[in-house]
């Protein structure tokens, strides 16, 4: 055997058989080859077109031609090719045929990691198609080429987060209703992070980078961006990959893991920039946004396995502070409460030290505080107190008919049914009040009496709690139990 | 090799899908897996598989558990599910060497392994040909090369006869004795009985979750009758002869039927031995003597009753 052979042998056993297996398929299909002669058609009559038209020698038409020409590339490589990934997962998942890759010796994570590799090699491949008919705009008049070449740089990144994203949605549709309703959701959240995406874009062409990132830092803007967006694929991967893991793995782990990195990232990103602004006021920004989020994983967690399997049990570390810390971050639901607490109480003390720090003095800070208070822990007590109110309610009386995995489907309509039936009742009793919707969490962005907000928020958490506490305890014990000492 | 099963259990909330399933599996052994729809034959074998987490009880290979140490059954066993491969715009070959390369099998090893056992499965010469493109047959073929890609020791197969037309079962026979000559043990869940009985060198029977019967054929369907059915054709008038039988120790519910007679007989075979005798003593002429075979129909028709949970 040659040398070169041999090194292809080598290259073919270390490639991701889920990267052949779906670019054979997707080269096979008359979609991709549809999509690709289609929109390379289209760039080269509108560049022919804007060529031969001599006035455009004489104006800014070579901006609008690359607008243009970019906004068919990038619906191409950001909407058409993910949504197009993000469906064939969601049917094999509804077919069951991805199933008998988990009796081989492949990984969930290698499958991900193999439905994004070829995702983003056919994004490449489009992104590299169109390349020559863009450069072509520079023979125009008004296109800056290095704004031209960090956009393209962009679009791929923003591409390969949209196509991680889609198989993310991908890997929940398994089945019936819930399919159709997360592709129907995802193929909208993509459509309008496009247009949303391709404004942007047209207003670095047409104004330059400068003036869009609006700052001086162009690249310290552009590292930011390339962080957070590589940090929300490394997110998304990791949760894509618990989905489509069997149940009886130790799927949360790399999930909680992934989302602690992505949380202190963004805190040290944010303190490089509160650096630069001279002001913490970016911190509270931060913690808001982290304590939304968490407090959603609440619906989440309670939708997570109550029991420590036999392969979470065999993966429980040695030594008396690790155990206890692994509790926070393994598979289960409790544990999943308890590691959002900790996190919410480390987001609160660190956006309260911010607040304290802000130049403009301690009345300034102590609002923003109030305002946190007020609309970041509310929404957690509602989250809280629903999600667990869901699950009593799962337990108790629908433990037959909805498995423990769609609680969360259980909360929402809980809060649902909370947030709307004192409306309609009091509609009916002729009662027009306010505090009729207490109940549901947006509330509290409409009207300013934080107090009884709180109170009720707090009380609802502090109920579901108490009515949860027998089973909330069993998962504690059941997971000392298993521990080695 | 050993596959055994001890005490497994799985319940979906509050339906209890298997309850205590105690049985084992030896390399060569091929056994057949019976029971009437929504007996837990898929639940089972998808847990053997690693698919599914039991909810109770253990699956050890050798002694070793499977549930807590599932990347060992991946090596050891192979599954072939009741449903046909999906990915219609895949080749036939492209299908295996992708199951090849899922089980991280080398390279050099992988071309002909995959070209063997498209060899051994006769897939040989569609291995171009698209999934879409095949027969259910020849699908199940597929299937069945898929599962061998990885040379397990044991084989589970859900129904794997389903739908195919007569050629195509007596082919799988076949491919299943080839397999059990090479010392692989093969759990074989069908609802074709007369097929089983000819292949197969035991029989589990579950119901409702729970197993009924374990062992080989012939001890489940001895164990299982206590009256043997016996058949005898006379020469002469079959009234007459009627007339004599009757009154015979051991005869029950005899009836006559075409030719012959046939009667409910308790007892073994020398109290058979010992009926015959008596007949050729009263100088009854009798051209057939024999018991009615025991199939696994009538034994699974006997002790299931075929309801579901």
């Amino acid at each position: 055997m040659t040398a070169i052979a041999n090194i292809l042998d080598r290259l073919d056993g270390w490639v991701n058989p889920i990267i052949v297996k779906e670019l054979r398929q997707i080269v096979r299909g008359k979609f991709f080859w549809g999509v690709l002669i289609l929109f390379l058609g289209f760039q080269c009559v509108v560049l022919s077109l804007s060529l031969a038209d001599q006035q455009t020698r004489y104006s800014n038409a070579g901006q609008e031609t690359l607008m243009f020409l970019y906004g068919v590339l990038f619906l191409a490589s950001f909407a058409i090719i993910p949504i197009y990934s993000g469906f064939r997962f969601s049917r094999e998942r509804n077919e069951g045929s991805d199933e008998l890759l988990f009796i081989t010796t492949i990984t969930p994570q290698t499958i991900i990691r193999g439905k994004f590799a070829a995702a983003f090699i056919i994004i490449l491949l489009i992104n590299s198609a169109f390349a020559p008919f863009m450069s072509m705009t520079f023979f125009l008049s008004g296109v800056d080429l290095w704004a031209t070449f960090i956009l393209i740089g962009l679009g791929l990144f923003v591409s390969a987060a949209g196509a991680m994203f889609q198989i993310c949605i991908g890997s929940l549709s398994r089945e019936g209703g819930s399919m159709y309703l997360f592709r129907g959701a995802g193929l909208l959240f993509q459509v309008i992070t496009f247009f949303s995406l391709l404004g942007m874009s047209s207003e670095m062409i047409r104004y330059g980078l400068d003036r869009t990132f609006n700052s001086g830092y162009l690249f310290s803007s552009l590292a930011t961006f390339v962080v957070f967006m590589s940090l929300l694929i490394y997110m998304l991967y990791h949760a894509a990959a618990a989905v489509v893991a069997p149940a009886g793995t130790n799927r949360m782990l790399p999930v909680r893991v992934a989302s602690t990195i992505l949380w202190l990232v963004t805190l040290l990103l944010c303190a490089y920039w509160a650096g630069i602004s001279a002001s913490s006021e970016i911190f509270v920004v931060w913690g808001f946004l982290s304590s939304y989020v968490l407090s959603m994983a609440c619906l989440i967690a309670v939708s997570e396995r109550d029991y420590v399997t036999e392969r979470v049990a065999r993966e429980i570390p040695k030594g008396f502070f690790r155990a206890r810390v692994a509790f926070l971050f393994f598979s289960g639901a409790a544990g999943g409460l308890a590691w959002i607490l900790v996190m919410q109480i480390l987001t609160f003390v660190i956006a309260l030290v911010a607040a304290g720090l802000q130049p403009s003095g301690f009345t300034h800070g102590r609002g923003m505080m109030n305002d946190y208070m007020l609309y970041a822990g509310s929404f957690y007590c509602y989250m809280l107190g629903y999600a667990l109110l869901a699950s009593f309610i799962r337990r108790i009386f629908l433990s037959e008919q909805i498995d423990i995995r769609n609680t969360w489907v259980v909360a929402l309509l809980t809060c649902a049914v909370f947030s709307l039936v004192p409306i309609l009742a009091g509609g009916i009793i002729g009662l027009d009040s306010e505090t009729l919707l207490i109940a549901n969490p947006l509330y509290v962005t409409a009207v300013r009496r934080s107090d009884s907000v709180l109170l009720f928020a707090a009380l609802l958490a502090i109920i579901s709690l108490i009515v949860n506490t027998p089973w909330l305890s069993r998962q504690f014990r059941d997971y000392y139990k298993e521990m080695d000492y | 090799m050993i596959l055994s099963v001890k005490n497994l259990s799985k319940n979906f909330g509050d339906t209890h899908a298997v309850k205590r399933l105690n049985f084992q599996l030896n390399g060569g052994d091929i056994t057949g897996f019976v029971g009437p729809n929504g007996a837990g034959k898929t639940t089972t074998l998808r847990m053997m598989a690693s698919i599914e987490e039991p909810s109770a009880g253990s699956i050890e290979l050798d002694g070793h558990s499977i549930v807590s140490h599932p990347e060992m059954a991946r090596e050891k066993i192979g599954f072939v599910p009741d449903t046909l491969p999906t990915q219609d715009d895949m080749t036939v070959f492209e299908y295996i060497d992708f199951f090849a390369r899922a089980y991280a099998i080398k390279p050099a090893r992988r071309r002909g392994l995959v070209h063997d056992l498209m060899e051994f499965t006769n897939l040989i010469n569609i291995r171009e040909k698209l999934l879409s493109a095949l027969s259910k047959g020849m699908k199940q073929r597929v299937s069945i090369a898929r599962a061998l890609i990885h040379d397990p020791s044991f084989i589970l197969m859900d129904e794997p006869a389903a739908g195919l037309d007569p050629r195509a079962r007596i082919e799988l026979r076949e491919l299943l004795r080839v397999l059990s000559r090479q010392g692989k043990g093969i759990l074989i869940s069908s609802h074709i009985l007369s097929e089983l009985s000819e292949i197969c060198t035991s029989t589990l029977i579950i119901e409702q979750g729970a197993m009924l019967k374990f062992g080989s054929i012939e001890e489940i369907t001895e164990a299982e009758v206590s009256h043997r059915r016996l058949i005898i054709r006379p020469v002469g008038s079959l009234e007459e002869f009627s007339n004599f039988m009757i009154l015979l120790p051991g005869v029950e519910n005899l009836v006559v039927n075409g030719k012959s007679v046939e009667f409910d007989f308790a007892g073994n075979d020398e109290d058979a031995f010992a009926l015959l005798k008596e007949i050729v003593a009263a100088d009854r002429k009798i051209i057939e003597f024999r018991f009615r075979q025991q199939n696994l129909e009538s034994v699974f028709m006997n002790i299931t009753r075929g309801e579901v949970q």
